[in-house]
């Protein structure tokens, strides 16, 4: 959500590529355009910056963003923006990252950008432009392409004579025309007035024409916006019509990181959005934009945000024998919640088969994708209608945004459907029906009939339920023995894994998985198995084969086990994935998907694995040492600079990881140091505990480390230390295996 | 409109149509046995020649290459690729291929600036292309003209591919009137089978290089360069007639020189630019080489280097003051900088041509492929410092490993100078490391030492370069404590960070837990607390040599003082291996009267190379490595 200063560079370029057009009224000539980069404004004369800062490897000492939305003529909109930042360059590390940028070149010119290097003792050096080269786009890092920038080419310049203790100011200017006969929806700003450098002064200024609309919403101590001055227009003329407003801030501090941070909640944030939108045309935007209101900055009210989002249902575009095969399904479905369950599953079939016939998604090769929540909501409910199934539609706000109060954009939200008491949400390739997105878990949501019937009815607010951490969760079973001459494990390993903890994992062990048969075999079984039996029936039958269809065969066959080996390399990654950060694997054997975990009857993902592994075992003499602690995995290592807690304690969601381990005792050994395996750190927020126990030539470990809660104070953050600290202390831990006296 | 829908539909139909081909039977068969024998390679070359002919430029020999290769896939859908390196003087001329069937199709050639890391002014351009293989077996030919416009240019040819080929040639078509001499590098050990005719009428003679079974060129981490080791031709450019004149190209080193020259004559630097610079770099410097040194490390600490090119382009330095004034060269605009910055502070200093390492030729050899780097010769009190203001964090009279020991030519007038960068032992890269530490309830309380010198020092230098200062301390900290939150570190001291002739110096306290297991009367444990080199065993199937790109001479010591209590009951073994290339001794000494253990280990690269035939022997000496790490000591409390 985040967009810095670099990400709106990005948006620049984007304007700049797809368009050849440069350049806004208000700039004509290339020396006016220079002039504008390069405005006298007195903020920009600042020079030095406070104590507290000198120790950073740069200051922003100031920096401008000028958006500006003018018409022009009837139907022609022009957008400008101009955005000027002043940089003190404080050490090598800056005087690196400042030294390189990227532009586009456009109908030959340069003059979209500017680049001047200050001494200290005042001197200005203008960057001769015409020293940049050409690069290829292949270069360029992504903060300053645009999407359509395959074959574009790329300006490289280096900033000449730039030395630890200079200012480099520069600008870059971006324009774009709009037909202004219908709607205009601008691009979202998201992001914090912190940066990674400290910030003198920073200003935002907004010149907005008759006709636009500003949301614009400052949050966690962010100064407000203010209007100003009558603004200018394409003519240069002020004009009472065209509003300005403007946003400053003074003095802030860089970007704390923490873990576990909202910086939406912590950080001081602004967000705006500009739209263009005459008349009735804004009562039709789905954009939570006021008809009557040039400027919203305040709460937008529940039912102006209800009706903007139900505006946007669509007709499913299901053909007639789509419809008639799920009917025919469905009378054999029982109650309504189940009926629903089933329409969902046959949405996520269609939605992905029509994807993959209309674009170039691979859904059987590992492509991942899912459905827009918007659009599955509006599909959801058209197939609900269409077979007399009662629902309510559900408008969350995302954990980030706070609340209702909190919301500007639609992007805010997350639309839903419940029936009866289940909530259905938008689905990906792996998404089963009762998943839940982790970012609106213990949100605020309302519910509310869409239908005739419920029309007066208000909006029920509640919030979405948060499950037990037992729902997302890890179970890990491994069995560990040692080769004879003890310098190698085998690790036989079960893993089974539930709710939101698969996301990861699924993307890697399902690669290559065919999606699509198995949700076919799931909403179709007869259908399957009758396709099944006529295809045996007619390979049975088969006509005697020639040579070269036996080659044919022999060849496909060949092509099968080579995939088959692809396929295991790169499920091997799962197991390499988890452990790389502390030993090698010296060979997987096998990993083996006993169960997708993506249908309603196997929610578990199940996955067998059989490696072995170098380094978790070494010699001391006669005996060995095992790091048995290891075996958990990475733990998360703070740092003495983490102790301390400034934020909130947000955690994405409620997860919890559990290992049994049982490791075979070779013979003729016994072990020792068993009983520091123990641990027992249990809090209302976040547990771990261990429990070893001998059973024979059996050593049973039982581990489980986890997070109970979304939310916690920071003033709870010794609860989170205490656990995560034990947890890694766990992972250091060594047994040592003796030889029998 | 109508190419536009053709374009759809093939594209459309293309997986069907390419899914039809019908292959030779044979060709599957080959292709099967090839893949058992390559199975890492998704296509090989059944056959690639490469054809030289020359021909009268316009004030010079134009050289043309015509390349053609035939690939075979050995997997299913397999795309190949290939890239072209051209510049202003090498220019790709046609490209297409044959399909299976041997009907001709245009190829895509996709063309853009060569990246490197750093490179900016540079010419060199990357050509690209691909062909599609559907099936095992299916198989195309490609052809590529490539033009050189200046025979001076053209200086090496090569076999091996990253890839295997069946059959190599390389085949010079050479007139009577362009003398060509023709050097084997590295033929010893390959089936390399030569053979000349002559055509009396076109008067050419042709010669043929013809090489079976070319191994893929493996490489890896640290690859060594392919002229070091691999097979090719190193072709030398003497001289031409042309109506009756002899026209000389390179035929001795002091034609290679003369171009030189005369490149720099062109050279038309303005030290008004700097004169003031240089007058404020020495106004306060006490002897010639203080101000020697001011010069000097001024230009590394504030000319960016942008890298030079292994190749044949630019051989003409940029204007010092060009340099000057953008903070910003190449290796020759730097020396040239340098070199102008030392004329005008009243030194003699003269540009000079060196090849690095990775190119292992002298002057003897009069060619373009010789060297590949310029740096300065300052001429002072009787004796030559060599001035390389690319290497940041070099000290006077400290050389960089990659000049060490290379022939150098410097200039003189008409006439040059041949000699050679001094070099250095190891010992002169030597990282220590040195901990006293005492064992107190179940953890490794003490201090620590850590020494950087040569080339450890510079690389430091250069990595710690682009930390931010409120970093530097956090860094270092985590690169003392191996990244390692078990190992506390506390009071860190750094010395000499930025005194380029002293070696960098970190001292800290540090508390090692959570590494020591207790249990009843013993306690188990490590000494080796930064595993070094323990996942240096070379990859397997390389074939090129491991270029460590220094010396190496890393030096580990570990003092630990028991508790009065507590005798040692066990102790890892030691390890001595030495051979010409490398040493590793590590080792654990119990002093019993004093009751400490003292962990030391030594391991050195001699010439900072292994070469590919003793990869048996590296791996065997980390795997013993290896085991020692894993291995630990047990004492017991005797009370």
């Amino acid at each position: 959500m985040e967009i810095n200063f670099k990400l709106i560079l990005l948006s620049l370029l984007i304007i700049m590529s797809s368009y050849g057009e440069l350049l806004a009224q208000r700039v004509g000539s290339k020396d006016a355009k220079r002039e504008m980069g390069f405005s006298s404004d007195e903020d920009f004369n600042i020079t030095s910056f406070p104590d507290k800062w000198k120790e950073e490897s740069a200051v922003i000492l100031c920096q401008k963003h000028d958006f500006s939305y003018i018409k022009h003529g009837l139907n022609k909109i022009k957008f400008n923006v101009i955005i000027r930042r002043r940089v003190f360059i404080n050490d090598q590390k800056a005087k690196d990252e400042y030294s390189i940028f990227y532009f586009i070149e456009r109908n030959g010119e340069n003059d979209h950008v500017g680049y001047i290097v200050e001494k200290p003792d005042g001197e200005k050096i203008n960057v001769d432009l015409s020293d940049a080269v050409e690069v290829g786009a292949n270069e360029v890092s992504a903060e300053y392409r645009s999407y359509y920038s395959y074959n574009d080419s790329y300006k490289k310049i280096a900033i000449p004579n730039l030395e630890v203790g200079d200012i480099i100011d520069y600008y870059v200017i971006g324009s774009k025309s709009y037909d202004g006969s219908s709607e205009l929806i601008f691009s979202q700003f998201s992001f914090s007035l912190a940066s990674k450098y400290p910030i003198i002064k920073q200003k935002f200024f907004f010149n907005v024409d008759k006709g636009f609309k500003v949301n614009f919403r400052a949050f966690n101590g962010a100064p407000e916006i203010v209007e100003g001055e009558p603004g200018i227009n394409k003519q240069g003329r002020q004009k009472d019509k065209i509003k300005t407003y403007i946003v400053e801030d003074d003095n802030r501090d860089k970007k704390k990181y923490e873990y576990w941070k909202s910086y939406t909640l912590e950080e001081p944030w602004i967000k705006f959005q500009v739209y263009y939108a005459m008349g009735s045309q804004a009562t039709k935007s789905i954009q939570l934009i006021s008809k009557e209101k040039d400027l919203v900055n305040s709460p937008i009210d529940l039912e102006t945000i209800r009706k903007k989002i139900v505006l946007d249902k669509r007709m499913v575009t299901m053909a007639a024998t789509d419809i008639n095969e799920l009917s025919k399904r469905l009378r054999k479905v029982g109650n309504v919640e189940n009926k629903a369950e089933y329409i969902y599953y046959y949405l996520k079939y269609w939605y992905f088969k029509q994807l993959r016939s209309y674009t170039n998604f691979d859904y059987e090769n590992g492509d991942y994708a899912n459905i827009n929540y918007m659009r599955f909501a509006n599909l959801f409910a058209a197939l609900l209608n269409k077979f007399d199934i009662p629902y309510k539609y559900v408008i969350a706000v995302d954990r980030d945004n706070g609340g209702f109060d909190n919301v500007i954009f639609t992007n805010d939200l997350t639309t839903g459907i419940k029936v009866k008491s289940k909530y259905f949400f938008y689905f990906d390739n792996n998404s089963l029906s009762t998943d839940i997105p982790s970012y609106i878990l213990g949100t605020d949501a309302m519910e509310f009939y869409t239908d005739r019937k419920h029309k007066d009815e208000k909006a029920k607010m509640v919030k979405i339920p948060v499950r037990d951490y037992n729902y997302n969760a890890l179970h890990s079973s491994l069995k560990v023995s040692f080769n004879e001459s003890m310098d190698t494990t085998y690790i036989i390993n079960s893993d089974s894994i539930v709710g939101s903890m698969k996301d990861g994992y699924s993307k890697l062990v399902l690669y290559k998985t065919s999606y699509l048969d198995q949700d076919k075999e799931y909403l179709f079984p007869e259908k399957v198995r009758k396709e099944k039996e006529e295809a045996a029936r007619k390979s049975k039958n088969g006509t005697r084969k020639s040579k070269r269809s036996i080659r044919e065969t022999q060849e496909k066959e060949r092509t099968e086990a080579q995939e088959k080996q692809e396929l295991k390399e790169w499920r091997s990654d799962y197991i390499i994935d988890f452990f790389e950060n502390d030993f090698k694997i010296a060979k997987v054997d096998s990993v083996v998907v006993a169960s997708s975990g993506r249908l309603p009857n196997s929610p578990y993902l199940l996955v067998n694995s059989y490696f072995r592994a170098e380094d978790f075992i070494s010699k001391a003499g006669r005996n060995y040492i095992f790091n048995i602690g290891s075996l958990i995995g990475h733990q998360l290592e703070l740092e003495t600079e983490d102790m301390k807690r400034e934020a909130d304690i947000n955690v994405t969601n409620v997860l919890s990881y559990n290992f049994n381990i049982e490791l075979q005792i070779p013979d003729g050994y016994y072990v020792e140091n068993v009983d520091a395996l123990d641990y027992n750190i249990v809090s209302d927020l976040a547990e771990f505990t261990a429990k070893a126990t001998i059973d024979g030539n059996i050593i049973r470990v039982n581990t489980s480390k986890k997070y109970k809660t979304l939310y916690a104070s920071k003033d709870d953050w010794n609860k989170y230390i205490d656990f995560l600290e034990a947890a890694y202390e766990f992972s250091q831990k060594k047994i040592i295996i003796k030889k029998n006296k | 409109m109508k190419t536009q829908l053709i374009t759809i539909i093939l594209v459309l139909f293309s997986n069907i149509l390419f899914a039809q081909i019908k292959l030779d039977p044979e060709l599957i068969d080959l292709a099967i046995k090839m893949k058992k024998e390559f199975p890492k390679q998704e296509y090989v070359s059944l056959g690639t020649s490469s054809i030289y002919n020359f021909s009268y430029g316009d004030s010079t020999v134009e050289c043309e290459e015509l390349l053609e290769e035939k690939i075979m896939s050995l997997n299913e859908n397999v795309t190949f690729y290939e890239y072209l390196i051209f510049n202003d003087q090498v220019d790709i001329g046609f490209v297409y291929m044959k399909n299976y069937k041997g009907r001709k199709r245009k190829l895509v050639v996709k063309k853009e600036k060569y990246k490197s890391n750093g490179i900016f002014y540079d010419d060199a351009s990357v050509a690209t292309f691909n062909m599609f293989l559907t099936t095992r077996g299916d198989n195309a030919t490609y052809f590529v003209e490539t033009k050189i416009k200046d025979v001076k240019y053209f200086t090496k040819a090569y076999f091996h591919k990253s890839y295997p080929i069946a059959e190599v040639s390389l085949v010079l078509n050479i007139p009577d009137w362009l003398e060509l001499e023709l050097v084997e590098e590295n033929f010893d050990g390959y089936d390399i089978i030569k053979s000349e005719s002559y055509n009396s009428k076109d008067k050419i003679n042709t010669i043929t290089y013809k090489l079976k079974k070319a191994e893929a060129m493996l490489g890896g981490n640290y690859t060594i360069s392919a002229v070091q080791e691999l097979p090719h031709l190193l072709i030398l450019s003497k001289s031409y007639k042309k109506k009756g004149k002899t026209n000389t190209l390179f035929n001795s080193t002091q034609d290679l020189y003369d171009w030189y020259a005369s490149l720099i004559k062109e050279m038309d630097n303005k030290p008004l630019v700097f004169k003031d610079k240089v007058e404020s770099l020495t106004a306060d410097a006490k002897t010639d080489k203080e101000k020697v040194e001011n010069i000097f490390y001024w230009v590394q600490d504030n000319t960016r280097y942008i890298a030079y090119e292994d190749g044949i382009m630019g051989f003409k330095p940029a204007n010092a003051d060009d340099v000057y004034n953008k903070r910003f060269g190449d290796c020759k605009g730097m020396a040239n900088l340098t070199c102008s910055m030392l004329k005008e502070a009243g030194f003699d200093a003269r540009l000079t041509w060196i090849g690095t390492k990775s190119i292992p030729y002298t002057y003897a050899t009069p060619s373009l492929a010789v060297d590949n780097h310029m740096i300065t010769t300052l001429f002072l009190d009787g004796e030559k410092y060599f001035l390389d203001a690319t290497e940041k964090g070099v000290a006077l009279g400290q050389y960089a490993y990659r000049i060490q020991g290379q022939d150098v030519l410097i200039e003189d007038g008409e006439s040059y100078i041949l000699d050679s960068v001094p070099e250095f032992g190891d010992e002169y890269n030597i990282k220590k490391t040195i901990y006293k530490l005492s064992l107190i309830d179940d953890k490794l309380f003490g201090s620590a030492i850590e020494e950087f010198h040569g080339e450890e020092k510079t690389n430091l230098y250069r990595s710690l370069g682009n930390v931010s200062k409120s970093e530097l301390f956090e860094r270092v900290s985590k690169y003392v404590s191996n990244y390692d939150k078990s190992n506390g570190i506390a009071d860190l001291h750094i010395s000499n960070y930025s005194n380029r002739s002293k070696p960098i110096i970190f001292e800290y306290k540090i508390v090692v837990e959570n590494k020591i297991t207790a249990v009843d009367v013993e306690k188990y444990f490590s000494l080796e607390l930064d595993r070094k080199f323990s996942s240096m065993n070379v990859e397997e199937n390389r074939n090129l040599g491991y270029d460590f790109q220094q010396k190496v001479h890393n030096y580990y010591e570990v003092t630990l003082s028991l508790p009065a209590n507590y005798i040692v009951d066990y102790m890892p073994d030691s390890v001595f291996i030495d051979n010409s290339e490398f040493l590793f001794d590590v080792k654990y000494i119990y002093n019993k009267e004093e009751n400490k253990i003292k962990y030391t280990r030594k391991i050195i690269v001699k010439n900072g190379v292994v070469s590919s035939s003793n990869f048996d022997t590296w791996n065997g000496a980390i795997n013993k490595l290896k085991e020692i790490y894993n291995d630990q000591i047990i004492l017991i409390d005797n009370q």
